[in-house]
């Protein structure tokens, strides 16, 4: 069954419905803001905001059957929103303490990823990925992670094809370049 | 396959574990729990429980709308009751014209049936044995702003020594109103009626269709104070005449 149906029971006010398009996708917007965000309250309320504005908004989806793109796109703006207020904060704790933001401990990727234990190795990739750039970050996560194609991730980032190939190579670059010598 | 190649693939088979493995900090049914308890306590009005009130609404003004339909259909038997007291119904044909309070009394229903609707194109036809029709030009034939015309068309079975049967019918000039008239012991005749103005002078042009092919089509001038035969067609083995008056009333 495909999203469709459930987003026109769920406009009738159907909480079955959209029950389980939350079943759906609750996991993986969990997921990825959780890769965003590194942390685990944040990407709770992330996940629990995202369905709730989408459960408000269900009318001003006009193509039902794209739900999963618009799921991730509330998602993608929200954990950016949260991201953006984390940086203005921290900033604000750099200037009051004169002390320079302790960057995330991350001595594990001193050694190749398979010495280090499945767990290690895990925390030392999600590092990575949460480190990258901002503008390439997204494109990582939802293209070589959550797997969507270009067209679906342009879909979610409101952005073309083309910007989107043009972050994946950079952010393959990016990546390659940090986790080569771990392989 | 290259070096490269090889490396990009294990890089992102290393970065798809990654993220499946990311789990919430207790466990997904206890996620899945928070955001279901959510969307159920959401204090704030969502666009479904908007669409649901604009629903509730609705409906509101439907059965309003009903029972307005009700009042309006009960005041259309009063007004045939009325008449078949009075002696129209049953009456000889040139005894059937027009009453003042008659003409009144249609009048009203036929504004009622219009803000009813809402439409300016609206028709009604009352008629003997309680049967009345409202319908909708579907030309939407622009209405004359002052005046509605009423049409007393008396059906008459020339071999059958039986009085009359009469149907009011009001409606906007130019505007034309299908409908059946139901006839007791034939089938009912299609007719469809455009009465039209000039010069206070009422011309009405029907056409009728009895036993689903006998069809009579005219245009002509009616009086108001006798009734004009306006057409004559076979039906059911006998031979019908649709006599007519027509008077102008204001609709104001």
């Amino acid at each position: 069954m495909d999203d469709l149906p459930l987003v026109e029971a769920s406009r009738t006010g159907d909480r079955g419905a959209f029950g389980s398009l939350i079943d759906r996708y609750y996991q993986s917007v969990y997921r990825l803001a959780y890769q965003y965000t590194g942390s685990h309250h944040d990407a709770d309320d992330v996940c629990q905001e995202a369905f709730l504005r989408a459960f408000d908004a269900i009318e001003s989806l006009r193509d039902g059957a794209r739900f999963k793109g618009w799921i991730f796109t509330i998602a993608s703006n929200l954990v950016r929103e949260r991201a953006k207020k984390m940086q203005f904060e921290k900033k604000l704790a750099v200037k009051g303490s004169g002390v320079g933001a302790v960057g995330p401990s991350a001595n594990a990727d001193c050694e190749p990823l398979r010495k280090l234990s499945a767990q290690e190795r895990t925390s030392v990739v999600r590092l990575k990925v949460r480190e990258m750039p901002e503008d390439i970050r997204l494109v990582a996560i939802l293209i070589l992670m959550e797997g969507l194609s270009q067209k679906d991730a342009a879909a979610v980032l409101s952005c073309s094809e083309a910007t989107v190939c043009r972050r994946l190579e950079a952010a393959r670059a990016w990546l390659s370049a940090r986790l080569r010598s771990l392989i | 396959m290259g070096r490269d190649n090889r490396q990009e693939e294990a890089i992102d088979a290393i970065l798809k574990d990654a993220y499946r493995e990311i789990e919430p900090a207790d466990s997904w049914a206890a996620l899945r729990g928070r955001i279901g308890r959510t969307i159920n306590g959401a204090k704030l009005p969502s666009v479904s429980a908007v669409q649901l009130e604009q629903r509730i609404a609705f409906w509101r003004r439907a059965a309003l709308a009903s029972a307005a339909c009700l009042l309006v259909t009960a005041g259309l038997l009063v007004y045939t009751l009325g008449l078949m007291q009075g002696g129209r119904l049953t009456a000889p044909i040139n005894e059937g014209l027009f009453s003042q309070a008659q003409l009144v009394q249609l009048k009203d229903a036929f504004s009622n049936v219009r803000e009813l609707f809402e439409q300016q194109s609206t028709w009604i036809m009352l008629g003997s044995g309680n049967n009345a029709e409202i319908g909708l030009d579907p030309a939407g034939a622009a209405p004359n702003a002052g005046d509605i015309v009423v049409v007393r068309l008396a059906v008459n079975f020339e071999k059958q020594d039986a009085a009359p049967s009469f149907f009011d019918v009001v409606t906007f000039p130019s505007q034309r109103a299908d409908f059946q008239l139901p006839l007791a012991d034939s089938p009912p005749i299609r007719v469809s009626l455009r009465p039209l103005l000039k010069d206070d002078a009422i011309a009405v042009e029907i056409n009728a269709q009895a036993d689903g092919r006998a069809k009579s089509e005219n245009t002509t001038p009616v009086d108001d104070e006798a009734f004009t035969s306006l057409v004559r067609l076979p039906c059911d083995g006998d031979w019908v005449t649709i006599n007519g008056i027509a008077q102008s009333v204001s609709s104001i």
